[in-house]
């Protein structure tokens, strides 16, 4: 029987001096956080994906497993700098449906 | 949805209890920061109410309206009021409170190699700062100050040694209706994996210590850079890492705090004559 795993999206809002951010180095900073905290067998279960980034907005959608929210909600809490530069990564929304997510990214 | 994602939708109340200026930011800085990830109170280490009621006159032409505790609580509390009643109205308040509006909190860090000098210390800074915490490593130290009245916090430093906090000095603490202040910084800031894992030892250890003996604590991110600052959701996840989930740690961003400094602030204010006596007609 096929188990069909439920996802979070999780809005983030990247607070930082510079006016744009690359999302591969902050894409690459989740990454090697949440093996460094939880491991590589964790971060595997997580399903992280990076659904959607605006660099302008400095804003994006990651998407993990609802099993692992708290622990990738820990892991953007613990980063404070991307490639030298002292950033935020804010989470402000999560939703179950991406759909929710991107209207919340739109309005915002 | 679960209540967690809730959590993250929903605005927590925060109240970060140990900003430190010393990394060259100014207050603005902090503010600006604070606006965006909605931490309307803030404790600014080293800042004597005096300074603070100016720094409160400078900033009127910024963006960012900035208050003094005691101007809320004579704006929305009557004297009559007790400790419970002024917190809920002022809780209250700050949930209605403009998001462009911010309360500024003074506070001292009293430290010092033996009791005499900080007996000295104490009297000298009672009525300059609204909080006042302690930091040491001496279990004398600690016993003296989770018997003393003028002291709130007893900060707690993860990344030192941590072996005189124990199960007596715990029910001191609890009787004495202390809290034990714990500072989250080391997670952002550790040299290497080595430290991180050490203090992270070290924090399990005490986060399992409290929670049996039913020890209030909090969480502060003790910041030195306005990028360090975490709200009260935030500091939740990361009590997480510490062992402890995320519902037991409800009180430690902000309730546990802010009755610290209601009750302090009625102990400054002009028409108070001891706790639990008021003037008869």
């Amino acid at each position: 029987m096929v188990i069909i795993t439920r996802d979070r999206y999780v809005v983030v809002n990247v607070i930082t001096d510079e006016s744009c951010v690359s999302m591969n180095l902050i894409k690459t900073k989740v990454w090697q956080t949440y093996q460094n905290v939880f491991g590589i067998s964790g971060s595997s279960s997580a399903g992280l994906y990076f659904e959607h980034f605006d660099e302008k907005k400095k804003s994006g959608i990651i998407r993990c497993s609802h099993d692992s929210l708290s622990s990738l909600l820990t892991v953007l809490a613990l980063i404070t700098e991307v490639d030298g530069l002292d950033v935020i990564l804010h989470p402000i929304y999560v939703s179950g449906v991406i759909n929710k997510a991107k209207k919340y990214l739109t309005q915002s | 949805m679960s209540n967690r994602e809730n959590y993250v939708n929903k605005v927590q109340l925060s109240f970060e209890s140990n900003v430190s200026l010393i990394g060259g930011s100014t207050i603005l800085d902090f503010i600006e920061i604070a606006n965006i990830t909605k931490i309307p109170i803030m404790a600014v280490d080293n800042l004597t109410i005096d300074e603070r009621n100016k720094l409160i006159d400078d900033a009127s032409i910024s963006k960012f309206s900035l208050v003094s505790p005691a101007h809320m609580y004579n704006l929305y509390c009557n004297t009559s009021y007790n400790l419970e009643q002024a917190i809920t109205v002022l809780r209250n308040h700050l949930s209605d409170m403009d998001s462009n509006q911010h309360i500024i909190v003074t506070r001292k860090n009293v430290s010092g190699k033996n009791i005499d000098e900080i007996k000295r210390n104490l009297p000298k800074i009672r009525f300059q700062y609204e909080l006042i915490g302690i930091l040491s490593e001496t279990k004398n130290i600690l016993k003296w100050a989770a018997h003393d009245r003028r002291i709130d916090f007893i900060a707690v430093n993860l990344s030192a040694n941590i072996s005189s906090i124990d199960a007596a000095l715990c029910s001191l603490i609890k009787q004495n209706n202390k809290f034990v202040e714990l500072s989250l910084a080391f997670l952002l800031t550790s040299g290497g994996d080595k430290e991180f894992s050490q203090s992270l030892r070290n924090g399990k250890k005490l986060m399992k210590l409290l929670i049996q003996n039913r020890i209030p604590f909090i969480f502060s991110m003790n910041p030195k850079s306005p990028l360090h600052l975490r709200n009260g959701s935030q500091m939740r996840f990361l009590g997480e890492l510490l062992g402890v989930s995320y519902n037991q740690t409800k009180k430690a961003v902000f309730e546990n705090q802010f009755s610290a400094l209601i009750s302090n602030i009625i102990k400054l204010h002009g028409s108070s004559i001891f706790d639990g006596v008021k003037e008869g007609i």
